[in-house]
């Protein structure tokens, strides 16, 4: 079952066309990659995706709630109303983590955590639960504005998580973090494909989608250029330049 | 529909941001604390000891509010968050429910040390409280206007400081110049003022005008509101 459906999706900012004719899906259960270099359109793809902006062309289903065009929605605002509910109910189901969910800076991990909890009526446990499965729990007390950039994304993620989404946005979520980190949101996100989570990713580092990605789609100026099987598309760009590199074991 | 699960959480939060933001905080209890020293230094002196409570009391009821509301909401726009409340599904009135009423319960809460400062007694106690519910509940509004049409703090407080003072310090201004008191008669911080100074001056005229102040801000509120929302 699709749980996204993109159609057609055109996108311009001041004569500037950054998204050009986009369709594509996402089954159920997956993690999904959007692949690109930094300025392909992917974040703009992605706000389009949770609503943030609206497409000028074309249509994005999610959940089967239909988010139209801003031209469409000129037309046919009068006959709005249920889709309106519809999308008001998916936003009940997904979790975001972009580049500009903000944090109470003043405030702790768990103050920033329990806000959420009291919105959707999550338990004090729970909120202990998600913030150990991403590794804040001995930091619940620091204040978010002294937290690293790496912890910073854990809490967005972990507060992403509160509500157990089924389907979750992650824009770049490792760009900027060390290696363990990466790794240890990496784990995370696995663990939730495990639970039947449906992620939909962008990055730009061809490393993470191939160990993540079921299906990806590859964004390029705009257009998608490839899009299929992970693996599929990997073999075709690596397996004409495969290199093996052997190391003496007594390389100082 | 509203949620009061939604509009407790937003709530709380405010408390606890709040009492970890020195700016703000200093802004609730500086007039109230400034009155009080006025009122002390002068305690030898039988008359001109009410002329401080009533400058101040309207200072903080009218400037208080008008600044602190649009900082809130100008900051949790520059800062992302307001956006990830919207999108938890939390609704843009059920945020400003929560924002408005917890500065309209805070500037009551501190502003109720003028009854102390001005020894006020009886009946005078109860018009002094509607008094300030009035003039914060009108003064929110107007904060809510700018706060919703600046995208940071820096932008908001460039309005709601120079709207603030024009309708704070209106009335002390007032005292000293006929021409500005013609004028400002038409204002609800002149009118408060007046009544919370001298309650034989509370009359139909300045109901009346009371409650057109409020039908123009009210209005000014809704079209800032439909112009911007709160998320663009």
């Amino acid at each position: 079952m699709a749980i996204i459906e993109v159609n057609h999706v055109e996108k311009s900012f001041l004569n500037h066309e950054v998204l050009k004719d986009i369709s594509f899906r996402v089954e159920e259960g997956e993690i999904f990659g959007l692949l690109g270099p930094s300025g392909a359109g992917k974040t703009t793809l992605i706000k389009i995706l949770i609503g943030q902006l609206h497409a000028d062309r074309g249509t994005t289903c999610i959940f089967g709630a239909e988010y139209k065009s801003k031209n469409n929605n000129k037309n046919e605002s009068k006959n709005n109303s249920k889709n309106e509910k519809a999308i008001q109910n998916v936003n009940s189901k997904i979790g975001v983590v972009l580049d500009n969910c903000g944090l109470y800076e003043r405030l702790s991990c768990w103050d920033n955590l329990i806000i959420f909890a009291k919105i959707h009526g999550n338990s004090h446990k729970e909120i202990l639960e998600v913030l150990s499965r991403v590794g804040l729990t001995e930091a619940a007390g620091t204040p978010a504005g002294k937290l690293s950039k790496g912890m910073k994304q854990r809490l967005i993620l972990a507060r992403s998580l509160m509500h157990k989404p089924k389907l979750l946005f992650l824009d770049e979520p490792t760009s900027g973090l060390d290696p363990g980190t990466a790794a240890q949101i990496h784990q995370l996100l696995y663990e939730l494909r495990e639970k039947g989570t449906t992620i939909f990713l962008t990055t730009h580092n061809m490393d993470e989608a191939t160990k993540l990605c079921n299906n990806v789609a590859l964004l390029n100026e705009g257009i998608i250029v490839e899009y299929g099987v992970m693996l599929r598309k990997s073999q075709k760009y690596f397996n004409a330049a495969m290199w093996k590199l052997y190391i003496p074991q007594n390389l100082t | 529909m509203l949620h009061i699960q939604r509009i407790h959480a937003i709530f709380y939060k405010q408390i606890k941001d709040t009492l970890k933001n020195t700016q703000i905080l200093v802004l609730f209890f500086v007039y109230p604390i400034i009155a009080s020293v006025l009122t002390t230094a002068m305690s030898n002196q039988t008359e001109g000891t009410g002329f401080f409570v009533g400058i101040f009391s309207t200072m903080h009821m009218i400037f208080t509010p008008i600044v602190i509301t649009a900082a809130i909401i100008s900051e949790e726009k520059e800062k992302n968050t307001l956006r990830n409340l919207i999108m938890t599904g939390v609704n843009p009135m059920e945020y400003l429910i929560s924002i408005g009423s917890f500065v309209l319960f805070c500037t009551i809460l501190t502003g109720s040390v003028f009854i102390f400062i001005g020894d006020f007694k009886g009946s005078f106690i109860l018009i002094f409280l509607v008094s300030i519910f009035i003039g914060s509940f009108i003064s929110i509004l107007l904060g809510m206007a700018i706060g919703a049409n600046s995208k940071n703090i820096m932008g908001a407080n460039a309005i709601a400081v120079p709207v603030g003072i024009l309708f704070a310090f209106l009335p002390m201004v007032a005292a000293f110049n006929t021409k500005i008191e013609s004028f400002s008669n038409f204002i609800y911080s002149q009118q408060i003022s007046k009544i919370i100074t001298d309650e034989s001056t509370l009359s139909f005229k300045s109901l009346l005008i009371i409650i057109i102040n409020l039908a123009i801000v009210t209005a000014l509120f809704l079209f800032a509101y439909r112009k911007n929302s709160l998320d663009e």
